[in-house]
């Protein structure tokens, strides 16, 4: 009886995050580069009360035996790296990946993170900055006077300064790809960084090696489908209803036990 | 003396509870197959040893929990090394004592690019382990075809290995979706017939509305014996009374 009350809990509980993950989802439904999270479950372990295949009093082969399950538990929360939609902007320091790979940042504590999102800035100095103020990595300097950037699909950035008659190259941008993208650690900001389940980054000339290409003056759009979300949602809600609801059963049926002696 | 079969029914419905329960728990849990609780009457003269034979055959249900292994809604993710089994068969996972098996296909690559579950079993293919070295090759398209085969680009990786059996019951589940066979005569066999979809994964073939139909029935048979036990008890107070002068 006891158990049933804790097997529901744990139904409750792994619901619970189902909803976090879910409300994140939309709560992003209109940020650049982000990609949606699926909380994953898996059931708890498994009390044997009697193994199948013993026999009872009377001789005869028990043919299922009596497992009882715990209830379940939370695997995993995954991004899903699946392909968002493109939004023209027409900002020259736009730049969406049609394809795999990710932008290389690098964050004020030295160490490189990556994103989807391609809405950079210049800061005071030119520098491309993303618009937290973290580099872009290589960095790449936009001279001063410059009327025109454009950036190729293979990262070439090129800028035509006043007074010149053809544009300069002036840096290249380089794409990041992993083995596993869904091991790749979130830390918000648009941003993920590598863990062991990701593995190490490789990095390369876009369109190489089947790294994307980059397009200029597109925003790659947030993953999120709301319509999705709302019936994950719905279901998530009423998942966790039939789990509260078996706790109330529970209890009930623990009442009526205690009131047998009036 | 029939408090003894009272209390059977309850232990048993209660057991029913806690099945109900487990599979309300995993009403979303990838590749879950639902629990089912099975009773029949006792008739064993020695269910319990009493001597008296008056109480032979009037209590006591056997309690079983069999797996139901009906298909499951399968649901589009568009997640690169999601699975899922049309048909019959399970996918083989290897564990510490030998293989499992599972109709939960949500896998993903570990730091060594190998294929492994959510929980990091590896899963197997025809070839063993299976490596999906998608660094080091030219084309990083992964794509999995209908008959398991895993191709990077163009070039084939290893197939999915899928086993069925000719008596499922005897697969236990233990925990995170995984199966045991516990019957070494039952051995793995090559389904009739199924087709691997990439970027589906199966669901959980829980029905809750069943689900919730066997908890109120339950609940009610707990009520019923615990009515007769309230009635015993008021009839030894009663008996008890007697006794006083």
């Amino acid at each position: 009886m006891i158990r049933a009350l804790w097997t529901a809990a744990t139904g409750m509980n792994v619901q619970q995050v189902n909803l976090d993950v879910i409300a994140n989802n939309i709560a992003n439904v209109n940020t650049n580069g982000f990609k949606k999270s699926r909380a994953d479950f898996q059931d708890l372990m498994y009390q044997t009360l009697r193994v199948q295949g013993t026999r009872t009093d009377n001789g005869n082969q028990v043919p299922t035996g009596i497992q009882i399950g715990l209830g379940a538990m939370l695997s995993a929360v995954q991004k899903i790296f699946q392909q968002g939609d493109y939004q023209n902007t027409g900002n020259e320091l736009d730049m969406a990946i049609q394809g795999n790979g990710f932008l290389q940042v690098t964050l004020p504590s030295g160490d490189k993170a990556y994103t989807r999102s391609g809405a950079m800035k210049s800061d005071s100095e030119g520098k491309i900055v993303t618009s937290d103020g973290y580099l872009l990595e290589p960095n790449i300097t936009i001279p001063q006077k410059t009327l025109n950037i454009s950036i190729e699909s293979d990262g070439t950035v090129s800028a035509l300064v006043q007074g010149q008659s053809s544009p300069q190259q002036i840096g290249k941008v380089e794409l990041a790809t992993f083995a596993n993208p869904t091991g790749l650690r979130a830390i918000g900001k648009n941003l993920f960084v590598e863990t062991d389940a990701s593995g190490t980054p490789t990095t390369g000339k876009p369109g190489d090696n089947g790294m994307g290409t980059l397009l200029q003056g597109y925003l790659e759009m947030s993953n999120v489908n709301i319509m999705q979300e709302m019936i994950n949602l719905i279901i998530g809600q009423r998942a966790y209803e039939v789990n509260s609801k078996a706790i109330q059963a529970a209890d009930e049926m623990l009442q009526m036990a205690n009131n047998i002696r009036r | 003396m029939s408090f003894f079969g009272t209390v059977s029914g309850k232990f048993i419905n209660e057991r029913r509870l806690e099945v109900i329960t487990n599979n309300m728990a995993n009403a979303l849990t990838a590749g879950y197959k639902a629990s089912k609780p099975a009773f029949s009457m006792m008739t064993s003269e020695k269910a319990i040893n009493t001597g008296n034979s008056e109480l032979k055959n009037t209590y006591v249900g056997v309690y079983d929990t069999f797996t139901d292994f009906s298909d499951a809604p399968i649901i589009e993710s568009g997640s690169t090394f999601d699975c899922a089994i049309d048909g019959a068969g399970f996918f083989v996972i290897e564990g510490k004592n030998g293989n499992t098996y599972t109709r939960n296909g949500q896998f993903t690559l570990d730091r060594n690019n190998r294929l492994v579950t959510m929980s990091g079993d590896p899963v197997l293919g025809n070839g063993g382990e299976i490596t999906i070295d998608v660094d080091s090759a030219k084309d990083k398209t992964v794509s999995i075809e209908r008959d398991g085969s895993i191709f990077v680009g163009k070039d084939l990786v290893d197939t999915l290995k899928i086993v069925d059996f000719d008596d499922k019951q005897y697969l236990r589940p233990s925990g995170r979706s995984l199966f045991v066979n516990v019957n070494s005569e039952n051995q793995e066999k090559t389904p009739d017939s199924f087709s691997v979809k990439q970027g589906f994964y199966e669901s959980s073939n829980v029905n809750v509305f069943k689900e919730m139909i066997e908890m109120i029935n339950t609940l009610r048979a707990y009520e019923c014996y615990t009515k007769v036990d309230q009635f015993f008890s008021d009839m030894y107070t009663k008996l008890v009374d007697l006794g006083k002068f």
